[in-house]
């Protein structure tokens, strides 16, 4: 039966099983293998031959060996993938408070290896606050040259709830903080620190499935702090697609979320 | 093309939606939940589904005979004709009304398309010993038995081993790939299927197909812990034929509903 939903942007995908005309930046990705889960698709030139074939202009990627291995030479992996495709793929550097001296010898990298945008933090994962004293001068680089920070969130969960957020929004105005996932379990909070700090921004990356999730971040927080993600090489774009196209939002939204967004936030640095 | 959602939920949550993000790792989020039939149906409308399996959440919060008696309710003032329910069952020894003979007269009465079994929530073991009866039906009869890992997949494949030609509808397992779990269970048991509705593995269902072709696979959304269009997207963006599009949206849950003994 044909959809009630007029959306054009929905026919065109119906038609020929893609999006065509607009484009997508995926502001949450990753790369390689992971524990966990079995992966068709894992290395950089599947995915980009994949973002070929689902019209995703660019990735914002920190891989997964640099998020759980560190070594010496670090975000070697992220670094890898951004020099490989520098059309496609844009950095987050890593920040592993655990290792807090290592990775701010190297932070001024951020600014002079092309590609990199900013920092994705891990705090849950590497088992450290937010707003403790690891991440304090990381945090302040990043609010000093305007970085985008991603930071994984998490209803309940230590370390990344948006009890932690809320503190750093507090304390740091200039840097753009992405709320990877938007802290599910607490997602209507994290809509309300996106309402209440213009720095604050929500991130569709699993979350986006729910139903009614995407018309509830629009509507509260407005479509210009919405992101796409798909944790790629994790999650299928075209399932992140269609939560965007079947929500009751108007096409100009959904294109400033696949894309407009994520343009506006590289622009405005 | 025609969409029909082999497993979709209806009622509001005690305290919203416990959802599976993977197994044995439940989120509690707010989602939209459709109260009734008549929201689900809205829901499909506006989305393009044709037809919809369903159970009801009560089902899971307050007892299997409590959501099973409000599922009743809907299916029997729903005029649309678009929608086919699954009650749950219980072990007969120790709940009345779970009978054999009660179960087939609710399923030839509201025309149910399936059964859900929950053992971990109702605390008993789906196996010979507890629900030999229960599943020789369902094994003679072809009748759909869904079953989800929420709790862990123990019980899928213990349950599997004991009856392996049960028709078994695998649904809500969360949005990790889980194909180390899927791939095992559809290679030894031809009757194993699986709901679409939270698969999201990147080109997952292409390699599924690849393996297994797409007899084995069931279009479903599970809204609203899912939404129905990420399961749309994902089925019509995917790079098999249009012939296997067709088998995954509809044509596969007709030939199982079709060759279900009366």
């Amino acid at each position: 039966m044909k959809a009630k939903n007029t959306s054009e942007l929905l026919n065109g995908f119906t038609e020929y099983g893609r999006l065509n005309g607009v484009k997508i930046i995926d502001t949450h990705t990753h790369m390689g293998d992971i524990y966990g889960t079995s992966l068709p698709v894992s290395g950089i030139d599947d995915c980009v031959s994949l973002m070929d074939e689902e019209n995703i202009q660019s990735i914002w990627c920190s891989a997964h060996g640099d998020l759980f291995s560190p070594a010496g030479d670090v975000n070697r992996e992220t670094k890898a993938v951004m020099q490989r495709y520098p059309d496609r793929v844009r950095g987050y550097y890593v920040f592993n408070p655990n290792q807090k001296e290592l990775y701010l010898s190297r932070i001024n990298e951020t600014l002079n290896i092309p590609g990199y945008i900013g920092l994705k933090l891990l705090p849950n994962y590497h088992n450290y606050s937010l707003d403790g004293g690891g991440y304090a001068e990381a945090l302040e680089f990043a609010d000093k040259h305007r970085l985008i920070v991603l930071c994984h969130t998490w209803g309940g969960k230590p370390h990344n709830s948006t009890k932690e957020v809320a503190n750093i929004l507090k304390r740091y105005k200039n840097l753009r903080f992405i709320m990877g996932h938007s802290a599910p379990g607490e997602t209507d909070e994290a809509i309300r620190l996106a309402v209440a700090h213009g720095n604050a921004y929500l991130d569709l990356c699993d979350i986006h499935r729910h139903g009614g999730m995407v018309e509830k971040m629009v509507n509260r927080a407005g479509a210009d702090k919405v992101l796409f993600g798909t944790d790629m090489p994790w999650y299928d774009p075209n399932y992140c697609i269609g939560s965007i196209l079947c929500a009751k939002i108007t096409d100009g939204d959904k294109e400033k979320i696949f894309y407009k967004n994520a343009e506006n936030l590289l622009k405005s640095k | 093309m025609k969409f029909i959602d082999c497993s979709a939920c209806i009622g509001k949550g005690g305290i919203n939606r416990r959802i599976v993000n993977h197994e044995n790792y439940i989120v509690t989020e707010k989602v939209s939940e459709p109260e009734t039939a008549a929201e689900l149906l809205a829901e499909m409308d506006y989305c393009g589904v044709d037809e919809a399996i369903l159970y009801h959440q009560a089902m899971i919060d307050v007892s299997a005979q409590y959501g099973n008696g409000l599922l009743e309710n809907e299916l029997k003032s729903d005029k649309s004709k678009r929608l086919r329910g699954t009650i749950t069952v219980l072990p007969s020894i120790s709940d009345a009304g779970f009978d054999v003979a009660d179960i087939q007269k609710k399923v030839r009465e509201l025309n149910l398309a399936g059964v859900r079994a929950f053992p971990h929530n109702n605390r008993f073991m789906l196996d010979k010993v507890t629900c030999g009866d229960l599943l020789d039906y369902l094994t003679q009869s072809k009748l759909p038995l869904y079953l989800t890992p929420a709790d862990g997949w123990e019980h899928i494949f213990a349950v599997l081993k004991e009856f392996p030609k049960l028709t078994v509808i695998i649904t809500n397992y969360g949005l990790w790939g889980s194909d180390r779990y899927f791939y095992p269970l559809a290679r030894a048991y031809k009757n194993v299927h699986i709901d679409t509705g939270d698969f999201q593995v990147i080109r997952g269902l292409e390699a599924f197909v690849g393996k297994f072709g797409s007899e084995r696979l069931l279009f479903g959304t599970n809204y609203p812990m899912d939404n129905m269009g990420g399961p749309i997207a994902a089925l019509l963006g995917a790079k098999i034929s249009l012939a296997d599009k067709e088998n995954i949206a509809h044509g596969n849950i007709e030939r199982i509903l079709g060759g279900v003994a009366g």
